[in-house]
Formats: C-alpha cells, sequence, structure tokens
C-alpha cells in the first residue's frame, strides 16, 4: 500500500516536525489518501520490482522511483503493532545531531559526514517487545556500621550489628526489547530511553516515509533479556535502600518476577550506514530524542600527520622553556 | 591542508610567540658569556686532582679532571680537589703562631690555605680567583671528618658561610657510598654558580622533552582516534513510575555492639649542621671558606 496525495498524485509521507502527512512535492498536508493496492512483489507506485524484501519488511523505499510503501500483510493481524512512537525528529535534524557529536572528529576521513554520504541515512521503525513485570523483592541480611574515635594515645573501633529486612513490589512498565535480529542488541539498548507518553495506537500512516520491520522472533524469544533488565533495576533499588552500612552481608535474597503484559511497538531509529576502507561503520540516531550511537572512522594519515604535529610542537615548546627559563 | 592549518592555528601563534621569546633569552644568555683567559704563569702545578687517600678509581681521576678543566674555562677560577686519608692535628697546631688556636674542624682550612698558597693556585693571578676542596677522610679525636671548602679571589666574593655550608652538604651527602660522584657534583655547583649570568640546568632536562613530545602524541592520537559515542543513560526508575515502588516491610534491627581498643605508637627524630667564614692564611692571605663534619 502507498499514501498518495490527492492534490498531486505524490506519495505522501508523515513529516516528525509538523506531525502530520505532508507531500514533499506539492508541499499539501494531510492530503493524503491509502492506496491498498499492491503486492510484495512491485511497487504500488511504478510497478517496479521491489528489492530487499526480507521475511520481516514491512515497509521499505522504492529503489526505482523513491516512493515509500508498505507492506498490507505486514501490518495486519498478529504482525500488526500494537503501539508506534512516531518519528518526531527529522533527517536533517539527525543529521545536524550527527555533525554536532563528530564533526569535531579531526581524524575523521574527508567524506565522512559529507553530503553526498549523509543522503543515504534513512529512517527505520524498529520492532520491540515492551514487557510488563511485577517484581517482589524479598531480602534479609546482617550489617555492621563502624565509627572509629581516637582518646589520647588510644584508637577505639565501635561496631554495631543490625539485622536488615526488606519486601517490595516493583511494577516495570514497558520494558523494551528489540525484536529485530538485524539491529545490534547492545545498540538498541543505547538507544534507550524513549519517552512513552508519545506513544500511540498503530496507524500505517506514520510508516509513509519511513522504512520498518514485523518482529523477528515472538514475544517469549525476548522475554530473557527483558527478565534481566528488571532483575538488575530490582537489584539496584534493593540497594539503594540498604544504605549507611559499612559491611552488609545477605542472608537471603529473592526476587521474583511475575510477567504481567507485552505489547508489539515500533520505535524511530534513524541509521546511517558509512563504508571506508572495506568496512561498515553504523551510526544510530534515536528518532524521537535524538540520542547517538556509533564509533567515527579513523583516517590513519591523518592521525598520524596530526600526532606528529602536536609531539613536534611539543619539542620545541621544551627547547623555548629551558631557553627562557635560563634567563629567569 | 586548510584543515589542518586551520586546527593547529592557535598552536601555531603560541609556540611563535614562545619561540620569539626563547630564541631571544637564547641571544641573551650567549651575550653574556665570558671568554676567560688564564694569566697566571706562576702556578707550581697544572694538577688539579690530589687524591693522596686514593678514594678514586684512576679513570674517575681522569674524569674529575676533564671536567674541571671545562669548568675553569667557563668561570675563569681555579678548582681544586684534594683527598686526605691522615691526622693533621700536629700539622695545623704548627702554624697556630700565625693563625691563632685552632679546633678540628679548623685543621683542614690551615691545610687547604697553605695548599692553595704555597702552588699558587689563582687564575687570574698567583693567589688569585680559584677555590680548593680539601676532604680528610681520617677521623680526628673529636670523632668526625672534616672538609673544607677555601675560596679566594672572586669565588671568596661570591659565596657567604651559606652557600659554602650548603655546597658542601649537597656535594658531600652521598661521598662515603660515591667519592668520585660527590667531587664531581661539587665542581658542578662551584661552576653553577660562578658562571656569568647564572648557569642553570634545563627546566626539562635531557631526553625528558622527547619523552614528553611522545606520550602528548599519543596521548592525542588515542583521544582523538575513533571513539564510540553513546553511553547507558537509563536508570532503574526509567520504567518505574515515581512513587510506584510499594514498600512492604523495611526494618533495621539493632542487634548488639563490640568495641575494640588499641594504643598508637609515636616516634621523634632530630638532626645537625656546621659553619665557616673569611680569615687570614699562614702567609697572612685572605681567603674565605668553612667547612663540613661527617
Amino acid at each position: 500500500m502507498i499514501f498518495k496525495c490527492k492534490n498531486c498524485g505524490g506519495n505522501s509521507v508523515y513529516h516528525p516536525e509538523k506531525k502530520r502527512m505532508w507531500c514533499p512535492h506539492c508541499e499539501s498536508e494531510d492530503s493524503e489518501e491509502l492506496i491498498e493496492s499492491g503486492s510484495m512483489e512491485n511497487c504500488s507506485n511504478c510497478g517496479a520490482p521491489l528489492e530487499g524484501v526480507n521475511e520481516h519488511t514491512s515497509a521499505l523505499k522504492c529503489g526505482h522511483c523513491g516512493s515509500y510503501l508498505i507492506l498490507k500483510e505486514r501490518v495486519e493481524g498478529e504482525k500488526r503493532a500494537d503501539l508506534i512512537l512516531p518519528f518526531a525528529i527529522t533527517k536533517e535534524q539527525a543529521v545536524a545531531k550527527l555533525k554536532e557529536e563528530f564533526g569535531r572528529r579531526i581524524f575523521t576521513p574527508d567524506t565522512f559526514l559529507s553530503h553526498a554520504s549523509l543522503q543515504l541515512m534513512e529512517g527505520s521503525y524498529v520492532p520491540f517487545w515492551l514487557y510488563n513485570y511485577l517484581s517482589r523483592v524479598d531480602y534479609e541480611g546482617r550489617a555492621t556500621r563502624v565509627s572509629v574515635s581516637r582518646r589520647g594515645n588510644t584508637e577505639i573501633t565501635e561496631t554495631s550489628h543490625y539485622h536488615v529486612v526488606r519486601k517490595m513490589e516493583i511494577p516495570f512498565q514497558r520494558i523494551p526489547v528489540d525484536a529485530s535480529t538485524r539491529m545490534a542488541d547492545d545498540v538498541m539498548d543505547l538507544m534507550e530511553p524513549y519517552e512513552y507518553e508519545a506513544l500511540l495506537n498503530f496507524e500505517e500512516k506514520y510508516m509513509s516515509g519511513f522504512e520498518g520491520e514485523v518482529y523477528n522472533f515472538s514475544s517469549q524469544g525476548g522475554e530473557e533479556r527483558a527478565r534481566q533488565k528488571a532483575s538488575r533495576d530490582s537489584e539496584q533499588f534493593l540497594s539503594s535502600t540498604i544504605g549507611g552500612y559499612t559491611t552488609n552481608t545477605t542472608i537471603h535474597k529473592n526476587i521474583n518476577l511475575e510477567k504481567e503484559k507485552s505489547s508489539f511497538a515500533l520505535l524511530p531509529v534513524w541509521v546511517y550506514k558509512y563504508d571506508f576502507q572495506g568496512k561498515e561503520y553504523l551510526y544510530h540516531v534515536n528518532g524521537q530524542t535524538g540520542k547517538v550511537i556509533g564509533k567515527t572512522p579513523t583516517d590513519n594519515k591523518k592521525g598520524l600527520l596530526y600526532s606528529a604535529t602536536v609531539g613536534g610542537l611539543i619539542l620545541i615548546a621544551c627547547q623555548c622553556i629551558n631557553w627562557i627559563t635560563g634567563v629567569f | 591542508m586548510k584543515k589542518y592549518l586551520n586546527y593547529f592555528k592557535i598552536w601555531f601563534i603560541i609556540i611563535g610567540i614562545l619561540l620569539v621569546a626563547g630564541i631571544g633569552c637564547k641571544i641573551y644568555t650567549n651575550s653574556l658569556k665570558v671568554d676567560f683567559v688564564r694569566k697566571n704563569t706562576e702556578a707550581a702545578t697544572e694538577e688539579r686532582v690530589f687524591d693522596y687517600a686514593d678514594k678514586m678509581t684512576a679513570e674517575e681521576e681522569e674524569l674529575l679532571r676533564k671536567q674541571i678543566a671545562k669548568a675553569e674555562n667557563n668561570i675563569g677560577c681555579d678548582i681544586i680537589v684534594v683527598t686526605l686519608n691522615e691526622t693533621l692535628e700536629n700539622y695545623a697546631k704548627s702554624y697556630e703562631d700565625s693563625v691563632g688556636s685552632v679546633e678540628p674542624y679548623q685543621y683542614t682550612m690551615v691545610y687547604a690555605d697553605n695548599f692553595y698558597d704555597e702552588n699558587k693556585f689563582g687564575y687570574d693571578q698567583p693567589y688569585g680567583d680559584g677555590v680548593l676542596l680539601v676532604d680528610n677522610w681520617f677521623r680526628e679525636k673529636d670523632g668526625k671528618i672534616h672538609s673544607w671548602m677555601c675560596t679566594t679571589g672572586r669565588v671568596m666574593d661570591r659565596y657567604s658561610s651559606a652557600m659554602i655550608d650548603d655546597t658542601l652538604s649537597t656535594a658531600l651527602e652521598q661521598v662515603d657510598e660515591n667519592p668520585y660522584g660527590a667531587y664531581s657534583m661539587f665542581v658542578s655547583l662551584v661552576e653553577s654558580e660562578m658562571t656569568p649570568g647564572g648557569l642553570k640546568a634545563p627546566l626539562i632536562p635531557g631526553a625528558y622533552d622527547l619523552l614528553m613530545a611522545a606520550v602528548a602524541s599519543l596521548i592525542f592520537y588515542l583521544f582523538n582516534h575513533g571513539r564510540k559515542k553513546g553511553a547507558k543513560t537509563v536508570s532503574k526508575e526509567t520504567y518505574v513510575g515515581t512513587g510506584n515502588v510499594r514498600m512492604i516491610d523495611r526494618r533495621d534491627v539493632f542487634i548488639n555492639k563490640t568495641v575494640t581498643k588499641r594504643v598508637i605508637q609515636t616516634q621523634s627524630s632530630s638532626g645537625g649542621g656546621g659553619g665557616g667564614g673569611a680569615h687570614r692564611s699562614s702567609s697572612g692571605r685572605s681567603h674565605g671558606g668553612g667547612g663540613h663534619s661527617r
């Protein structure tokens, strides 16, 4: 399916800044019309064969005409997302974020963050499972509080012993676990947090203008990572309530996680791929908050030239300082 | 290239200013240098190292001679080092008629003054500018080993008693373990003090500048090398609404208290030093000087 402009027939897309549908050809707003015809093999707009469609693709850009297409079979039934967090920053804003973070890195190749390279940046809705857990924490331990004082030439050490008990319930809401195997888990974890207040019920129009995927595995598949996150945070909550002691020994600790609900959501990420000397560098920008994740490539010739210059200048400075301090 | 020049613009300006100031200082330092010419042709000997106590190897003596020769040319003063290992009590007391009563710490003074005068040391003239160190390894009746720094002419004008004391204390600190090192340091200290305009050790000596440059280059490279951007920005509260954690049971029950006591041991320490001044030798010539005991 494809969203077309009623006024000019162009491809209407969702505009993150305007927060509404927009036609980049005639600049009409909210003039979209959903055309549901089309297949998984050919572009709904120009009929050209679609490239890059895999078993999880739900939205993509036609390599021939540049139209953004949504695959109907991937947004229906059990594959239909419960929630979607629409893009809040535009491509230009994402580029600006990248330049802000990496623009001052002096060892990067000249083509890095060049206009031509950045044109290849694409926005993508990444599938996430959001889990709700009720965590029950039960703790019992022994703790000591030590104080040292001095009277004359005598050092006095006083140790108070305590029996510590904690029982608490922590309701975790929407712990995210990415359900895409092509996105690295550690990178997606660093994309967090998203501001869930902006989550909406899924509508196809938010996907127009971006790429997208359905979940690559079921809700059960992501549970282990979600439980790890909930357990880690539960431990931290527990630790935060046992402060002010010198030592702390656990007698009994139990963290029980009861799953209450899981939802399928699509969260926005801008992805920039940059190839340098045969290696692919990936940069991710949170499509809502603008948080940037990535590692800059290094042009070693540049690095050596700049570093040698620094060394040379330090050497000259040392000699000058010796000459100057020889007088004063 | 434009990016490179732009990046280092401030660096180049700062180093440029430093370079101009540094070259100016270097030119000024060079202008202070004096070409001294030896005028004393009456000295009894050209020897400068008299190791009668045999505290140095032949190689060390030769190294010390070379160091002294170079230093003498730079400062225009004779530098003589004498080591002894014999009592000077009778020797010094035999001159009491001319120098007055002498204490054990002054035995080396009498010897040093006479040695200087008898050999007619002095760079500019006999009994002229120079310094002589006598280090007598013999333990006199007061139980101490005495040394004396005899100063004459410009060296006498330059050195106060406190400076002599400092010089001997610094130079002879390790003399028992390394006699050559101690005498070599004595020569260096005299050369440094007597050099016109002051001979100062470089603030960043030897290979340290190279080391600093290498370390700075490495740090700069590592700092700017491809770095990861992106840190964890979630906390334990991120997925739990504020105030939603329900504490069902929270108890901190006091059980008992234990007390231990320990006596703290204390220690104390103490130390000491010596001194000297201007006087006349047995031949009536004026010398400065000061002693050191160990």
